[in-house]
């Protein structure tokens, strides 16, 4: 006798799903799939209609899904959103300069203007040059914090104020393994917002935040949705692999695990006092770029890089190093004066006579759909 | 006249040696003649091809019958015969278990760890069998059919 679908007893069921159990046919997928993340924007109020919202587009599986998603779900429910594509090239040959190609085919197939930013024109290094000069130990931290802040300034050049991205459901469980494994209280319930805004800053959302990645590959499959999955030649995160191996193995034993893990950093209420820390935020002098320091942390890291002393954004004794080694000398490189958009500039000048450092190049307009 | 298996009788269904190479394939035991072979479709996504010479698409023949160990060590390379098709320990239909060792073990270039771990495939890769969640069909205990399609996708590379 054949197994019908739970759902809608008439197909035969494709997929098992790992939050529930339920054996489900590929229609019901499709409609819970999108319904669920339909459910999840909804309740979290994620958007108002007329928000220009960036999709954050690495060309991978799960930004591939999320734009696909958000598209259909912007149609069918009328959410009034205008959608934009943001990719942020890194410099890497041969992984970022391929995965581009996939977000360039997204954008045809969506018809959404798309916006590429590299590190190329807004810190003057790629990921590929500043491998050369620091090595391959500490090139993740450089590219995480300049991607933060690259998203963020593409983001205010599109004139958005909202980037959704598509961290997934096993993404939010691993950080929050992390967080617990660093003892860093802070970041373990902020880490499961659905949406985080700073001050000043670009809110960023993750609609995907209940979505389990097996549903996410499985959608992509049963879509045909063409998706770049090449492991950055540069991202030997060994600790992070391994909270992601442990995560999987506890998916295998029981599969609520993944969720009940998010639900745990959500019953972690943070008090006021431990978050307070970071909250206190100020800009930075130099870029403008909001930072819990003078210099905000990509300002340093790229000083660091410019006079050769690329530890000075990423250890105490490396800053302390840096700081005695005298002020930064003139025609330093710098990193563009950040402004949201239609915002009064009001926001204090740099200070330290460094405004006249020669203007970045221009960056490319809006490549339309 | 009901087709018969080549393997037995000596002569060769050319549609089906196109397909599946010189050793034809039986109809579903339609000749009376239990099969030796089974050829299957397995196919790799999300990153894991790169670990198959990257390749995504394989065409592949395996014994109907194998070792209850999943013992891969006869490849099936080398024609088979009703004689050397014969192994001495106790054998069972060719199942997705077998098959993910027989892949391991002789498609596999580099990164064993990142395709198994303990006896099946590292969490994380997800495995369909005719388009269908292998979850739903018994896992590693599904006994492979001829034509059957199985697809490996890994879900743990990239965002
Ligand atoms: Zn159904
Ligand atoms: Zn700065």
């Amino acid at each position: 006798m054949p197994r019908l679908c739970a759902l809608c007893a008439t197909q035969r069921p494709i997929l098992k799903r790992p939050k529930t159990g339920q054996q489900i046919c590929k229609t019901c997928f499709f409609h819970v799939f999108e319904t669920e993340v339909h459910n999840t924007i909804v309740e979290a109020q994620l958007f108002q209609p007329g928000d220009r919202v960036a999709i954050g587009a690495s060309g991978g599986k799960d930004s591939t899904v999320l734009a696909h998603v958000m598209k259909t779900l912007n149609d069918r429910y009328n959410y009034g959103l205008e959608l934009f594509l943001l990719s942020i090239d890194e410099g890497i040959t041969g992984y970022r300069d391929d995965s581009l190609e996939t977000v360039k085919q997204n954008q045809k197939e969506y018809n959404l203007p798309l916006k590429i930013l590299s590190y190329n024109e807004l810190y003057g290094w790629t990921m590929d040059s500043i491998v050369e000069a620091v090595g391959r130990k500490n090139n993740c931290t450089f590219c995480g914090v300049f991607r933060r802040q690259a998203l963020d300034r593409g983001a205010a050049m599109l004139g958005v104020d909202h980037i959704v991205t598509g961290h997934n459901a096993d993404d939010v469980a691993e950080t929050v393994l992390m967080n617990i494994m660093r003892g860093d209280i802070a970041r373990l319930g902020r880490c499961t917002a659905i949406c985080t805004k700073g001050e000043d800053t670009i809110k960023r959302s993750k609609p995907f935040k209940y979505t389990y990645e097996k549903e996410i590959v499985m959608y992509a499959y049963f879509k045909h949705l063409t998706y770049f999955s090449t492991e950055c030649i540069y991202s030997p995160d060994a600790y992070r692999g391994h909270a992601r191996s442990f995560l999987k193995l506890l998916e295998a034993a029981r599969p609520s695990a993944i969720i009940d893990i998010i639900y745990s950093g959500e019953a972690c209420e943070v008090s006021e006092e431990a978050t307070k820390e970071l909250k206190e935020r100020k800009t930075c002098k130099r870029c403008g770029y909001m930072s819990s320091n003078d210099l905000c942390k990509a300002c340093t890291l790229l000083e660091g890089l410019e006079r050769g002393m690329a530890s000075a954004g990423i250890t105490d004794r490396g800053r302390k190093q840096l700081e005695a080694s005298g002020p930064a000398p003139d025609g330093l490189r710098t990193i563009p004066f950040f402004q949201m958009n239609a915002q009064s500039p009001s926001q204090s000048a740099p200070d330290d006579g460094r405004d006249s450092a020669p203007p970045m190049p221009a960056v490319v307009g809006v490549e339309a759909g | 006249m009901p087709q018969r298996c080549c393997q037995y009788a000596g002569w060769q269904l050319p549609s089906l040696t196109e397909d599946y190479g010189t050793f034809c394939r039986l109809r579903r035991n339609d000749c009376g003649v239990t099969a030796v072979h089974i050829s299957l479709k397995v196919e790799f996504g999300g990153g894991l091809e790169l670990l198959f010479d990257n390749q995504r698409s394989h065409k592949l023949t395996l014994p109907a019958r194998v070792p209850l160990d999943n013992s891969t060590s006869s490849p099936p390379s080398s024609p088979p015969s009703p004689q050397n098709n014969e192994y001495e320990g106790e054998t069972k239909p060719v199942d997705v278990a077998y098959l993910i060792h027989w892949l391991r073990h002789h498609l596999l270039k580099e990164r064993a760890e990142l395709f198994m771990e303990g006896d099946t495939v590292r969490p994380g890769i997800l495995v369909l069998i005719n388009d269908t969640d292998w979850e739903l069909e018994g896992e590693g205990e599904y006994v492979i059919k001829n034509g059957d399609e199985v697809v490996f996708i890994s879900t743990l590379h990239g965002g």
